[in-house]
């Protein structure tokens, strides 16, 4: 696989795992490219092989004509059939699911197998990593220590989530008290 | 010896005590010498943010030197110059079947038999634990000041509300206080604060965030024990305009470990402008180790170890420092070490222990932590703003202080990060299947939208209170040297004996009945559990409690108005030398139930004026 597929291909498997679209995970313009950041960590950590052979599975998935949803189903929860020899597809799901963690909290966490005790602790890959971390985003909320609002924004509901991030929304609930509490320059009269 | 320059004034610290006290002290043309143990003022915080960004525990002490190591492989304090207590060894961990609390190797305090862990951290660097505290300013109320008298509980302080009520004024300006009239009314009523005819706050205050908006809606007007249950915005040390040229807060929700754009004050700011006096000279990397005294009962020197690289010996110097007076600073903790670590044949219990009280009474605010989540379709949308915008205050006093503990409730806008290390945990309960947190319990794998669904819909629901139960003091509870264990330097580390009498727990009692009632108020699941396995537990009538540090480390060397019970008098000076003042947290007799920093540097500031008056007049 060239470069280029194998991006594409890890673009579209993490895409599939964390459902969040390409569009959040690789927009056009990166210049913090976070996308790199996690495929060379993979390399790093599972070895170019094992992530070799986990884009692969992806593509042939793909090409079968599977869902985002059955493409993840399909790795993450790999039917029982024997696969095929020096493929552990139990291995293969733990390894996707340190991709989701990448991409959800910045960090790598080693994959384990049933029976191992689950790496809760982790390693921050970057600091970009640390703030590029979706979890934060997904809570409609920023890095703790990474903020780029202004005074005052938490006294009101947090806008919606970016387009690409598939959240079924409630409406935010009525401000429940009166709307002067939420002008900065009023606060205070909290009575 | 080398040349040695006489100062008017040595101070030992370089935290916000010392640095109030050294700025005052510049800008009347003393000349003062700062002994700080740790590193200076770093040239920018970038440093310190990026240890915060790559550290996977982000903990409190995560961006400070020296670094915390991973408990895999700490760094034994025995191997540092500098060690300092880390909320790392109060964790579920053990090694070899040890606790890490309760070992040597990685625990800077060394603890006696059927001590319980002491919940709460400190920084030894320029600047010290302000750093990393929430911002609350808080006064204390006047009742705080003579429980004895009004309650039977405790010891009254030499000093009224009144006293300090202009320092509290000062001390406001010097931190540079956000809140409103609105703010300051509220106050009054709730727990009978007078501010003082014509006071003002530096700057208008902080809005709430919307969790608080939300609780406020759910339990204004609801009562416990008798007392109206009030949420009111709290008074705070962060910018909302521009403020020693510093900038506006921008709600990064990181007051602890560390603001990334100094909008909330720290005493680096102080430190600087007495820097720019002219007159003081700050020294770093200067770990003071005793005092030594005269035969008229003065304060001779300080001697110090002068250290050249961070956990060296190479090149380490012992020197002293000479000044007419001298100023311990150095913390709740460090200062009663010093003293005890001045004992000679003349003076066996230490210096300023006459009373034998240097390093009795340690107490902090002991922590509840409650957390709740809000109903379905009632997002909060926490992890927004600055860590904590408003608390309970109304439950700070009444007749039950003749009963039981009291205590403020500190509302957070920062989810559940303190109790369960959310997003982190929920997160990793999702993806894994596991149910860490308590949010999944049917251990659901999810993944793709579904993933994405669940885990904005319990996010953004989450909050926690904190209630800081005011500890009693208790002699017991206590800070000694240790007899065995030194650091780098060859210095006795501390050896704590720590408890929580009955009076205390109580306070918990309530306070987990009261955290039951505001969720109820406001529809909220309640998910606190105990932790038996936390090193900080407790039992009460055979209900056992988390308790947590709220890293007010408080009344180690208090101040009385007799010099057989206290270590210092009211101006806090020491009762047994005249020139020495021991200033900081550890005079606090009570602790009462503000967060103390706002305190500490209103004493400081009267302290200040006091040595002032102690000094000769400049020729």
């Amino acid at each position: 696989m060239s470069d280029a597929a194998r991006m594409e291909s890890f673009i579209g498997l993490s895409q599939a795992l964390t459902g969040i679209s390409r569009s959040v995970l690789a927009p056009d313009l990166d210049p913090i490219d976070l996308k790199s950041t996690y495929l060379q960590t993979l390399d790093q950590q599972i070895g170019p092989p094992a992530t070799d052979a986990l884009l692969q599975l992806y593509v042939d998935l793909k090409q079968q004509g599977l869902s985002d949803e059955q493409i993840a189903q399909t790795i993450l929860e790999p039917p029982l059939p024997p696969p095929p020899a020096g493929i552990d597809p139990v291995a293969q799901a733990a390894q996707a699911r340190s991709i989701m963690k990448m991409w959800l909290l910045g960090s790598w966490y080693m994959p384990t197998l049933p029976g191992q005790a689950e790496d809760l602790s982790g390693t921050v890959i970057s600091a970009n990593a640390y703030t590029g971390g979706l979890a934060w985003t997904i809570a409609q909320a920023h890095p703790m220590g990474y903020s780029e609002l202004s005074f005052g924004y938490w006294a009101t509901p947090s806008p919606p989530l970016p387009d690409g991030i598939p959240v079924q929304q409630t409406p935010p609930p009525q401000v429940v008290v009166p709307s002067a509490q939420t002008q900065p320059s009023a606060g205070g009269d909290h009575a | 010896m080398p040349d040695e320059k006489t100062y008017d004034v040595v101070i030992v610290g370089a935290g916000i005590a010392g640095a109030i006290v050294a700025e005052r002290l510049g800008r009347a043309r003393k000349r003062v010498l700062i002994l700080e143990a740790g590193p200076g003022i770093p040239p920018n915080r970038n440093d310190y943010m990026q240890s915060f960004y790559m550290a996977s525990a982000k903990v409190v002490e995560s961006p400070y030197p020296p670094p915390v190591e991973d408990p895999e492989t700490p760094l034994d304090p025995a191997l540092q110059n500098t060690p300092r207590p880390t909320t790392l060894t109060l964790s579920t961990q053990k090694m070899n079947g040890v606790p890490l609390w309760r070992d040597p190797k990685r625990s800077y305090f060394l603890y006696k038999d059927g001590s319980l862990p002491f919940g709460s951290t400190y920084e030894r660097v320029a600047g010290g634990t302000t750093w990393h505290w929430v911002g609350t300013c808080l006064r204390l109320l006047p009742t705080d000041f003579k429980e004895r008298s009004d309650y039977g509980v405790g010891v009254d302080w030499p000093i009224t509300y009144e006293d300090l009520m202009p320092w509290y004024d000062e001390a406001e300006k010097v931190i540079g206080v956000a809140g409103d009239q609105a703010t300051e009314d509220i106050l009054s009523q709730q727990t009978g604060i007078p501010y003082g005819i014509g006071h003002q706050f530096p700057m208008r205050g902080i809005p709430p965030s919307y969790l608080d908006q939300t609780l406020s809606q759910a339990v204004d007007g609801t009562t416990f024990d008798n007392l109206p249950v009030l949420v009111s915005p709290t008074p705070q040390g962060r910018n909302s305009q521009p403020y020693q040229n510093r900038r506006v807060c921008e709600g990064n929700t990181n007051c602890t470990p560390i603001c990334p754009i100094q909008a909330k004050y720290d005493s680096t700011v102080t430190l600087g402008d007495a820097l720019q006096t002219g007159f003081v000279d700050l020294q770093p990397q200067s770990v003071a180790t005793r005092l030594a005294v005269d035969g008229d009962g003065r304060i001779d020197h300080v001697e110090y170890i002068q250290y050249q690289k961070p956990n060296s010996r190479e090149g380490a110097v012992t020197k002293t420092a000479r000044g007419t007076l001298y100023v311990l600073a150095a913390h709740a903790v460090e200062t009663p070490k010093i003293l005890l670590n001045s004992a000679t044949d003349c003076l066996p219990n230490g210096v300023a222990n006459s009373s034998d009280q240097v390093g009795r009474n340690l107490m902090d605010h002991t922590t509840y932590l409650a957390w709740a989540l809000m109903p379905e379709g009632r997002p909060v949308y926490p992890y927004r703003g600055p860590i904590s915008t408003s608390g309970i205050e109304s439950l700070r006093t009444g007749p039950f202080r003749s009963q039981r503990a009291a205590f403020r409730i500190e509302i957070g806008n920062e989810g559940w990060n303190w109790p369960t290390g959310d997003p982190y945990t929920t997160t990793l309960d999702l993806i894994n299947g596991t149910n860490n947190g308590a949010l999944n319990p049917e251990h659901h794998r999810l993944y793709g939208p579904a993933l994405v669904n669940k885990l904005n819909d319990l996010l953004t629901r989450e909050f926690r209170l904190a209630f800081l139960v005011e500890q009693e003091p208790d002699p017991a509870c206590r800070v000694t040297l240790s007899q065995t264990y030194t650091d780098h330097l060859g210095i006795p580390r501390p050896e704590i004996n720590y408890n929580l009498t009955e009076y205390t727990r109580l306070g918990f009692q309530a306070a987990d009945r009261a955290a039951r009632q505001i969720f109820a108020s406001a529809g909220a699941q309640p998910f606190t559990t105990c932790d038996k396995h936390n090193p900080g537990t407790f039992e009460l009538d055979g209900t056992p409690y988390n308790y947590y540090g709220a890293g007010h480390v408080l009344g180690t060397y208090r101040m009385g108005a007799s010099r057989a019970a206290s270590v210092v008098d009211r101006l806090q000076r020491s009762w047994d030398h005249d020139n020495l003042f021991l200033i900081g947290g550890g005079v606090f007799p009570t602790v009462g139930t503000a967060n103390p920093t706002l305190t500490i540097a209103a004493l400081s500031c009267w302290a200040a004026q006091s040595i002032l008056s102690a000094l000769p007049a400049t020729a």
